[in-house]
């Protein structure tokens, strides 16, 4: 009698379980989701001034100086064929040459490129083959060697853009 | 107004989807970023000689005819200027009239408007090399001693002194 009695007790918490589990209810919600094409590129502020003071006797071409003071970080999520080109606001006169190097883990370096020409309408590409992510913290490198043949040069400033495209 | 209503709502997929490829291309514009350089060079005049301690030795003698020909020695000069319109001077400190220096300027290379040839026989500054301007040379300076003392035995001492200034 205990035994169909314990049986009975457990079918009753069984349907009652049931019962209940029956009795919840149920919301849904669409959530759309996107990511939207991401280009981001920042350098760490601006090099310090390039001058050349000194050369060799009997040799044109004057001790060329360098600046790796800067940086460049860059996040992009468009695909592995992005890019980073350089060009100036102005070219400079025959006889001066402005090198810029950008290192990179993300993609291939150009190495030391002469952006002397380089202006808006033929940017000179820095960096190539950049894949999906991000690169913080590269540093860049420019080099401005000039000619004794070119005269000197009084304090000029020039604006280097840095672009990151595909 | 039914009508436009219809012709308005033909057009509007092409008109959506011309609206969500202009906020694709606004969204993946290119980033761009500044840095400003600045550059700058100054004036600089470089001159180097290949020997700084030339012997001398006495060779002709005064209006001898052989003192053309003859060499007691040389050395290459070198120079670079950015400058315009510079000179290299030259003078002779402790020159002894005795004593003449002839200096003669052979293969020289660059713009330049040198003198062939100076005597240095006093501690006066003498024109060298006219006309530099913005270049990289080079000549050859053949030194020649000539003295008029015969019986030449103690040694003189020429510091000669070569100098950048402007023409």
């Amino acid at each position: 009698m205990k035994k169909l009695i314990t049986v009975l007790s457990v079918a009753m918490l069984s349907m009652m379980i049931v019962e209940t589990s029956f009795a919840q209810a149920t919301a849904t919600q669409n959530v759309t989701l996107a990511v939207n094409t991401v280009y981001k590129i920042a350098a760490s502020g601006n090099p310090g001034p390039l001058t050349i003071t000194t050369g060799t006797a009997g040799v044109d071409a004057l001790t060329s100086v360098s600046d790796a003071s800067t940086t460049y970080s860059l996040t992009q999520n468009f695909g592995n064929t992005v890019k980073v080109t350089a060009h100036l606001d102005a070219a400079l006169a025959s006889g001066y040459n402005l090198g810029l190097s950008l290192a990179s883990t993300k993609g291939t370096s150009a190495g030391t490129v002469d952006i002397s020409g380089a202006t808006s309408g033929s940017a000179v590409d820095m960096v190539t083959n950049i894949t999906r992510g991000a690169d913080a913290g590269q540093i860049i490198t420019y080099t401005f060697s000039a000619n004794a043949s070119a005269g000197t040069l009084a304090s000029t400033t020039k604006v280097v853009t840095l672009t990151l495209t595909n | 107004m039914k009508q436009i209503i219809r012709i308005l709502a033909g057009r509007l997929p092409r008109f959506s989807g011309f609206l969500i490829l202009s906020s694709a291309t606004l969204l993946s514009q290119p980033s761009v970023s500044n840095q400003v350089v600045t550059l700058e060079v100054l004036e600089l005049n470089k001159i180097f000689l290949s020997k700084d301690f030339l012997s001398l030795d006495p060779v002709a003698v005064l209006e001898s005819s052989a003192e053309r020909s003859a060499v007691s020695g040389r050395a290459r000069l070198v120079w670079t200027s950015n400058g315009g319109a510079r000179k290299i001077s030259i003078a002779s400190k402790l020159a002894s009239p005795s004593c003449l220096v002839r200096v003669d300027l052979t293969a020289v290379r660059g713009s330049t408007a040198a003198k062939n040839r100076l005597e240095l026989d006093d501690a006066s500054t003498q024109d060298f090399i006219h006309g530099l301007s913005k270049s990289a040379g080079s000549c050859e300076v053949v030194f020649l001693v000539v003295t008029n003392d015969p019986e030449w035995v103690r040694p003189h001492i020429h510091a000669v002194v070569y100098t950048v200034t402007s023409s």
